[in-house]
């Protein structure tokens, strides 16, 4: 998709991503510094993005589209952290596969590192309470990557609206959800099972992981 | 099988899904990308890309296979921080002991 956003556009969601970015990576850095034992569990979490969002999967529209893979990341570490690791991978992405674009970089960084990891994340908190831990991160994983295809429908429905005005908008979001959201749908609930049984297991495996989330031993 | 090896044997199955996808379906499926590229240029046919990509893979096996390199590098990580995890459960049930 490089070069099929429009400058403006491109621009605007760079500025939108660049602040989350940063602050991620600054607490990133803090992260590490204060408990280097952090640094395998920042692995494993950036180590799921990079496997997850690879994959290439069918889907029951005839399509296929990838997961985001940043459940981990957001349950452990939050949405700022998650939008570093994700700017990451996709520039990894953009620079050495040819996939997603240097153009395109703050438009998906802002729909898959920014807007999707905060819902999960507020879906994640607002559910640890009332459900065990592996319930709660497969709903913030598959919130998260259902809100992250949401967010890229409008992106491109803001650039590419049908008429003027918001019914023109509205009209291309409804064109572009057909292809990402249906496709998304069932994608988006195996990747909640594979968030779910990795954090069962880090946290049965790991002192870490029991004290950020407050699971007993 | 522990639950850790059988994290690192999802993550190995995921590097072959990755590998071996594109050969088994490699016509019938086309990617939602390509789908919603083709949306915008129903949408605006006269707009034109004003970037192109500073390289791309010249054939499909050579997208698969970088593909299946990040999905290896992926697999990589998920095995040194199971194995870290694994070995400090040991060294901590040595010293419960």
């Amino acid at each position: 998709m490089e070069g099929f956003l429009p400058v403006e556009w491109a621009l605007a969601w760079v500025l939108f991503a660049a602040p989350a970015v940063v602050y991620g990576g600054y607490r990133t850095a803090m992260l590490v510094r204060d408990d280097p034992r952090q640094k395998a569990l920042l692995a494993v979490a950036a180590a799921f993005m990079f496997v997850l969002s690879a994959l290439k999967l069918p889907s029951v529209t005839g399509s296929t589209t990838h997961p985001t893979g940043t459940g981990i990341a957001v349950v452990l570490f939050g949405p700022a952290v998650t939008a570093f690791l994700s700017a990451l991978v996709l520039l990894y992405q953009a620079l050495l596969l040819a996939h997603g674009g240097i153009s395109t970089l703050g438009a998906n960084v802002a729909s898959m590192g920014v807007v999707g990891p905060l819902v999960g994340w507020v879906v994640f908190r607002s559910l640890r309470g009332r459900f065990d831990l592996q319930k709660a991160t497969f709903a913030a994983a598959v919130l998260a990557d259902w809100t992250t295809y949401f967010v890229t429908s409008s992106q491109l429905a803001l650039a590419f609206p049908t008429s003027s005005g918001v019914e023109g908008v509205l009209s291309a979001l409804t064109k572009f959800l057909g292809i990402f959201a249906v496709t998304q749908l069932p994608i988006g609930i195996l990747e909640g099972l594979l968030a779910a049984a990795l954090i069962g297991y880090v946290a049965s495996a790991t002192d870490a992981v029991r004290s950020r989330l407050g699971v007993a031993a | 099988m522990t639950r850790g090896r059988l994290v690192v044997a999802a993550a190995a199955l995921a590097v072959v899904v990755v590998v071996v996808g594109p050969f088994v379906y490699p016509s019938g499926f086309g990617g939602a990308d390509v789908a919603a590229r083709e949306q915008t240029e129903s949408i605006a046919p006269g707009y034109e890309p004003w970037m192109a990509s500073l390289w791309a893979p010249s054939t499909v096996l050579g997208e698969t296979l970088l593909f299946g390199l990040q999905a290896a590098v992926g697999a990589g990580l998920v095995w040194y921080a199971v194995r870290r995890f694994d070995s400090s459960n040991d060294a901590a049930t040595d010293r419960s002991e």
